[in-house]
């Protein structure tokens, strides 16, 4: 059984159309604030369940143009923001050992819930964006893969996650479909401290919403890199931080992206 | 065999799965994102005028008292700027394109500039207060409208002779030849027929708009003999949503072009099939320029400006490839300067060629 809390945090406050970095007229920026308890729990040495659950604040920041928005008729300062527990993933993993001693793999199924509140509305009651929603309004499947190898010193490991999207919410809005793959190597001669490398690549189809519309503004593929360093204070408490940026990205028309995304994470394992 | 299953099974799993990544839709753009230019001036302007050949735009810059010169060829740039008197407000360059005549709105002065060494040739008093227009109506003639006296005046340029016409004041549109001068009033537009040395006022007035309007813009297009005005007005209850064209022989109601805005300022193709037009208030998605198709009256494109528009702010270049207009992003008022909260900049566009 292990405990585990992550804190991410990432400010989307550059806008590029494609891969291009366009200006910021509206001086739009989204804070994106995420604190995931992480529970695991391993029923046999093959088998094991996972849960996350992520408390999410989200906050979108810009100066209106005079018309923009027809409850702030004359522009000035905007805001919409929405906290709470978002979509809560339940995994099951399995490992499975094709190689005697090595590439173990651990293959997951699981569903991303629908339980994170998709009513937040603004200080006019009017229901904010779904990109702005702590959650989703659909039950999402997903499966990942994950392998790992150890060349000592070097933990090298990667892995694929995929949800996959299963129809719209209430408003008639689906999320796409995403993709994530990462490539982690990892320096272990330390018997309390490692660093480690990342490479992460983030794939996802376009959003449609009003029951089948196709989104602009939605979708892309990034490419970004990671550094971190981790600590293990004792045998049963691990901590670790990563900074992330991005390599490169080519997302659909025009998008606010974050230069740098911070992640600070504890786990603690709990004997059996 | 059971374990190359093991591997198998996830294998073909995730690869199913990568073909649910492929973006096969599009989504309706109605507008694309194109590059255009920015130069940052900060000021506030109060009218545009470009030089024949488009090599150089004049500013008036209102809260600094200055005739600005911007160099268009490549990068644009601040080329030159002379101090010229009380706010500035209204522009007209002569016929030949080498004098620029400048309404004074703070003192009851037209200056008038040689363009060819942007230098003060002349600078005559005036008997109107608070003056709002100017044309030039021949090489040596202007005709000047301000917003409290009720009939415009003539000025000679070389002696600084004035001379008072029975035209109402408002703004100024004038035909080719000057033969005619078109005003628009807060309530309607009035035409004025060249009779010898006298503008007579002809019977054909437009219908009454139906509100009491400050006129924003007011352009005649020689190719469609048609007139396009811009017009607001405070009253929420009836606030102006189109732009309107009327026909220059009888100012018959031409055309509506809807945008959903009070215009602030439009710019037509010479050869009149091209309307561009500036809207005061902003789309969900930004503040866009919209080009319409003259003969249909429907929106053609959409260019993406980079914050408010202001009257008379919008310039179609010589060549008709690119558009210049005035734009103030919010946010970037923020100024220790007293009395500054307008800070214009200059945007150049490029149209879409279609």
């Amino acid at each position: 059984m292990s405990v585990g809390f992550s804190y991410a945090h990432e400010k989307l406050d550059s806008p590029v159309y494609g891969e291009k970095s366009i200006p910021n007229y509206n001086r739009e920026r989204t804070d994106n604030s995420n604190l995931t308890l992480v529970l695991n729990y391993g029923v046999t040495d093959q088998f094991s369940l996972s849960g996350f659950f992520p408390y999410r604040y989200v906050l979108n920041e810009k100066i209106l143009f005079r018309g923009q928005y027809k409850n702030q008729y004359d522009g000035g300062k905007y805001y919409r923001e929405s906290t709470g527990l978002g979509d809560i993933i339940l995994q099951g993993r399995i490992k499975l050992n094709p190689i005697k001693d090595h590439f173990s793999l651990i293959f997951g199924l699981g569903l991303k819930l629908s339980n994170g509140n998709i009513n937040s509305v603004d200080k006019y009651g009017e229901r904010i964006s779904d990109n702005l929603q702590v959650g989703t309004g659909t039950t999402d499947p997903i499966v990942s893969l994950f392998t790992s190898e150890l060349i000592n010193p070097i933990l090298l490991s990667g892995g694929v996650f995929v949800r996959i999207s299963n129809g719209e919410n209430i408003y008639g809005y689906q999320y796409g479909n995403e993709l994530q793959a990462l490539l982690n190597m990892d320096y272990l001669n330390h018997p309390s401290v490692y660093g480690g490398l990342q490479l992460n690549y983030l794939k996802t189809t376009r959003d449609h919403y009003e029951y089948g519309k196709v989104a602009r503004d939605r979708g892309g593929e990034s490419l970004f890199f990671a550094a971190k360093i981790g600590t293990r204070i004792s045998t049963l408490l691990d901590t670790e931080i990563v900074a992330q940026f991005p390599l490169k990205q080519n997302l659909n028309e025009s998008q606010l992206i974050s230069p740098f995304l911070l992640q600070l994470g504890f786990l603690i394992k709990i004997p059996s | 065999m059971k374990k190359i299953n093991l591997i198998i099974f996830p294998l073909l799993l995730g690869l199913s799965a990568c073909a649910l990544f492929t973006d096969n839709e599009e989504p309706d753009i109605y507008f694309p994102y194109y590059d255009f230019e920015i130069l940052k001036l900060g000021k506030s302007i109060s009218d545009m005028v470009i030089s024949p050949n488009g090599e150089f735009l004049y500013l008036a810059d209102y809260s600094n008292n200055k005739i600005v010169q911007i160099n268009t060829s490549s990068n644009m740039s601040v080329s030159n700027d002379i101090v010229v008197g009380s706010h500035p407000t209204a522009l007209s360059l002569s016929p030949n394109g080498q004098t620029l005549g400048i309404a004074l709105e703070g003192e009851s002065n037209i200056v008038f500039m040689s363009l060819n060494d942007f230098s003060i040739i002349a600078n005559y008093s005036i008997s109107l207060m608070n003056v709002n227009d100017l044309s030039f109506i021949d090489s040596n003639t202007i005709i000047i409208s301000s917003k409290t006296d009720p009939s415009c005046i003539t000025l000679k340029m070389d002696t600084g002779i004035e001379k008072s016409e029975s035209i109402l004041n408002g703004e100024f549109a004038v035909n080719m030849d000057s033969s005619i001068i078109y005003v628009a009033t807060h309530s309607s537009i009035k035409k004025y027929v060249k009779s010898g040395n006298n503008y007579i006022q002809s019977s054909t007035i437009s219908d009454a708009y139906g509100f009491s309007a400050t006129i924003n813009h007011f352009v005649f297009n020689a190719s469609s003999n048609s007139l396009f005005l811009c017009a607001s007005n405070e009253d929420e209850e009836s606030t102006v949503k189109h732009v309107y064209s009327y026909n220059g022989d009888n100012l018959t109601f031409a055309g509506k072009f809807l945008i959903k805005s009070p215009g602030l300022g439009v710019s037509v193709t010479q050869n009149g099939e091209k309307v561009f037009i500036a809207p005061m208030d902003a789309d969900p998605m930004g503040i866009f320029v919209v080009e319409f198709d003259a003969e249909t009256k429907l929106e053609k494109n959409y260019y993406l400006s980079a914050g408010n528009l202001t009257r008379r702010g919008i310039l179609l270049s010589p060549d008709e490839k690119s558009f210049y207009v005035l734009v103030d992003t919010p946010g970037d008022n923020d100024s220790f300067e007293p009395y500054n909260s307008n800070s214009f900049d200059l945007q150049r566009i490029n149209i879409i060629e279609n």
